[in-house]
């Protein structure tokens, strides 16, 4: 998978002897918009603070368009936006200052794009970085962020503090990038703002990806409920393969399919004359709550 | 006042241990040198020739006023020592103060305690039982400590006026700076006001000392020493602070019930500016920008003083011509660079160690920023790591050259003033050039412990305050050579006692950069953390 624009193989951090990550392999191919999901503490920051050499790995090898990113930093970081999961600002310097800081830092800034993103994101960027409120902090990161030129967006956590309103502002932001065929990496514990936004899911979980695929592939492989009335009797179902967690109720029956069984359960339940037929997919809440919980 | 005590317990617990540290290493350094007092001056020809030295207006207005009809040992050292003293007291009960107060607030941290059922001005309650606890203890310990060596003339009764006259200045600054919190907008703002505050009362105590009594009453650095320990043994000016302290501690809760939490009385300047100026441009714009306010405050401070202690230098030449111990010290018929020269390097040495700090806090600036969270972003931005650092080494050799330059020019424009023989700008300058070396060693020190052991930013500054303590007491009790020769300070030549010499001076700064290029490899290779 030498084409991914972000690679992570094998990678492995520890801090003192908490292993924060446990060899963790992950591929971002262009132009996805990728998101990271997983439970406090997982490794989701350490992760991406790895991929911007912030941390150096232990162990494992991680790239960004190819290149070594801990050797090529600079030159990797000149295509790379970054919003921290925790958003830390000069107290003396203005809002606006620190965009501009940032902007110039990157000596890529479109300043049109810069006032279009503030008057978007409804921020006023003349005072204090001393008086923001959190949210407002995040708002200066992201509109650092966005009015930069970038081919890869990595964003920790991005709209912990916004309101539902600037939350829509955002996702318009990211769909504007994406638009553009840019790559997005974007770690969050907002499941409808990953559902949304990203095409491929990794679940990473006490340092190790658990998990990964598109929402559909994830939904796929998992148990669907199911609901079942019949004229017959159903006790058969105890002994068919894929059946979990059965409850027999009179007249009928809830268990949870595994999805490759479902042929042959079927078959049974139409001999047992099925009435009536409910299934349901996890929900995202599930089928992560199936993951965090192990 | 509901729950201060619970606060007070939360405070304790937080700081249980580097309140300790502080305290000890504090009542270290202020009793430390008197079981050395003996040696140096045991018989009354050596008495007479440390009096002589003393009493010169450069030492009087360097630490304080010689009392009292004979010159016993008690006497001798709180001249020395109680000014200094003094000064390290009240930077303890500064930052003790703003760290659980402005710098609380900054955190955000005090948002959390005022959730709790406490009242407004618990948390203020809290920060001031605190602080008059921990110059009790400091007081206690130093009242026993001292008089427990046994050495002559250093009585209980003295002691203990002594230990007290420096509780209560600590706790002085610890009140002015309760004040202090409820008008600026940030810790480092308070800290920066509160060693204003302490300069500008060392500076009028300098003045006052050396020529108006009344002037040295004001400063409670002066009035300290007019308890006169071991000679009259006065508390009533002990009296007077307290009552200073009292009257500032209700000032600074009347000021705190009329504020909003995370903001200062006095109006924020500047703010309003949506774009960043020419000069925040990349990161050693940045890097300027986070360091100006400290390097111009301090240079600032170093002119000044710098030019108080140039301004004793006339009233050092009349007492030079009337002090025959003096004379047959320097030796006789010597010219005024034989004569000033060692005293112009006493005072340009001091300059020397305080211009050390704005290299040391500039050398620890990565370090700083790490730790609040801010230097992820900047990496996170096509910033060379090297670069960066790269940035900072050069700042802080021109912060040292600055400092250096600025103390010469202070102390060399009002010396040749007020003298009637002035001393050479040459002398001046040699002299400041010659401990500018030691200057630079301590910005690659710094900048060695920020790349290689970042977690141990204290040895640099532990290191700096042991220099000057043995340089300073060296200088006077006669320490051995090669104990000063221990610190950067020490290690070059005494200019013009002693002949000039390159191989220190060229040491010290191979020194300063071999440790400063190891840092980089340092810094290069780790964690941001
Ligand atoms: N600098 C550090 N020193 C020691 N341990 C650390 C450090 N940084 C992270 N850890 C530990 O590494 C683990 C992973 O932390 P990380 O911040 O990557 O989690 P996360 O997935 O981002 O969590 P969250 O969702 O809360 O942001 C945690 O156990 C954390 O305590
Ligand atoms: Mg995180």
């Amino acid at each position: 998978m030498t084409d991914s624009t972000i690679s992570l193989t094998g990678i492995v951090k520890n801090f003192g002897r908490v292993r924060a990550l446990d060899g963790v392999d992950l591929q971002v191919g262009p132009g996805q918009i990728y998101g990271l999901i997983g439970p406090n503490g997982a490794g989701k920051s350490t992760m991406i603070r790895i991929l911007l050499a912030i941390l150096r790995s232990d162990a494992g090898h991680a790239t960004i368009f190819g290149q070594d990113v801990w050797k090529q930093a600079v030159d990797i970081h000149r295509r790379v936006s970054y919003v921290p999961g925790e958003v830390n600002l000069w107290p003396n310097l203005t809002g606006g200052e620190v965009i501009d800081l940032f902007v110039r830092l990157k000596k890529s800034g479109d300043s049109r794009y810069r006032e279009e993103l503030v008057s978007r994101f409804d921020f006023d960027p003349t005072k204090k970085c001393g008086t923001y409120s959190k949210g407002n902090r995040q708002k200066v990161a992201l509109i650092a962020a966005f009015s930069t030129d970038a081919d890869v967006y990595i964003l920790d956590e991005p709209t912990s503090g916004l309101d539902p309103l600037m939350e829509m502002v955002f996702r318009e932001c990211v769909r504007e990038v994406a638009a553009q065929g840019k790559t997005v990496l974007l770690s969050s514990h907002i499941l409808s703002e990953v559902e949304h936004l990203c095409d491929r899911v990794s679940i990473i979980r006490q340092g190790r990806i658990v998990d990964s695929g598109t929402l559909a592939e994830m939904r796929h492989l998992t148990r669907n409920q199911v609901l079942v009335e019949a004229t017959g009797a159903l006790d058969g179902l105890a002994g068919l393969d894929g059946v979990h967690d059965l409850a027999l109720v009179p007249g009928g029956a809830e268990f949870h399919l595994d999805n490759d069984h479902t042929a042959s359960v079927m078959a049974y339940l139409a001999q047992a004359g099925a009435t009536r037929l409910v299934s349901t997919p996890p929900t995202l809440e599930e089928l992560f709550m199936s993951h965090y919980q192990g | 006042m509901h729950n201060w005590a619970l606060l007070l317990r939360v405070m304790l617990r937080r700081d249980r241990v580097s309140l300790p540290v502080w305290i000890l290493s504090v009542a270290a350094f202020c009793v430390v040198f008197v079981p050395a007092l003996p040696q140096v001056a045991g018989t009354p020809d050596e008495v007479a020739v440390l009096a002589a030295m003393m009493d010169s207006p450069a030492m009087v207005a360097m630490c304080g006023m010689l009392y009292g009809d004979a010159h016993t040992l008690g006497i001798m050292y709180t001249q020395l020592m109680i000014v200094w003293s003094a000064l390290l007291v009240a930077v303890m009960n500064i930052l003790i103060v703003v760290r659980h107060t402005r710098g609380d607030e900054d955190e955000g941290r005090l948002e959390v305690v005022r959730a709790l059922p406490t009242g407004a001005a618990a948390h203020l309650g809290a920060v001031t039982v605190l602080m008059v606890g921990v110059d009790a203890v400091l007081t206690v310990l130093m009242g026993v400590a001292m008089p427990s060596f046994g050495v002559d003339s250093i009585d209980w009764a003295g002691s203990w006026v002594y230990a007290a006259a420096l509780g209560i200045c600590g706790l002085f600054f610890g009140a002015v700076t309760l004040v202090i919190v409820q008008l600026v907008h940030s810790a480092r703002g308070a800290i920066g006001a509160g060693l204003v505050v302490l300069g500008g009362l060392y500076v009028l105590r300098a003045y006052g000392d050396v020529s108006s009594e009344t002037a040295a009453w004001i400063s409670p650095l002066g009035l300290i020493q007019r308890t006169f320990p071991f000679y009259a043994d006065r508390w009533w000016p002990l009296g007077i602070l307290a009552l200073v302290c009292v009257i500032l501690i209700v000032a600074a809760f009347v000021l705190n019930s009329m504020r909003d939490m995370g903001q200062g009385l006095v109006p924020r300047l500047g703010g309003l500016r949506a774009h960043a100026g020419r000069t925040l441009y990349g990161e050693w714009g940045l890097s300027w920008r986070l360091v100006r306010g400290t390097v111009v405050a301090w240079g600032v401070a170093v002119f000044l003083l710098s030019a108080g202690y140039g301004s004793v230098m006339g009233e050092m030449e009349g007492f030079v011509q009337s002090s025959p111990i003096y004379q047959a010290m320097m030796g006789v018929g010597a010219d005024t660079v034989d004569v000033v020269g060692p005293v112009v390097s006493m005072l340009l040495l001091m300059m020397a160690i305080l211009g050390a700090v704005p290299v040391l806090t500039t050398a620890y600036k990565i370090r700083a920023e790490e730790g609040r969270g801010r230097m992820e972003g900047v990496l996170a931005a096509p910033v060379s790591r090297v670069r960066l650092y790269g940035g900072y080494a050069g700042l802080i050799v021109l912060i040292a050259v600055a400092m250096q330059v600025l103390a010469a020019a202070g102390f060399w424009m009002v010396a040749s003033a007020v003298m009637t023989d002035p001393v050479p700008v040459r002398v001046v300058v040699i002299v400041a050039f010659n401990f500018g070396a030691a200057v630079l060693f301590f910005g690659g020190l710094g900048l060695f412990l920020t790349g290689c052991a970042p977690r141990l930013t204290l040895v640099g500054w532990a290191y700096l305050i042991i220099s000057f303590l043995i340089v300073y007491m060296g200088g006077l009790l006669d320490l051995p050579r090669w104990v000063a020769r221990l610190t950067p300070f020490g290690l070059v030549q005494r200019w013009p006692s002693e002949p000039f010499s390159w191989w220190p001076w060229i040491g010290l700064v191979a020194g300063g950069v071999v440790l400063a290029v190891v840092g980089a490899l340092g810094w290069r290779r780790r964690d941001v953390i």
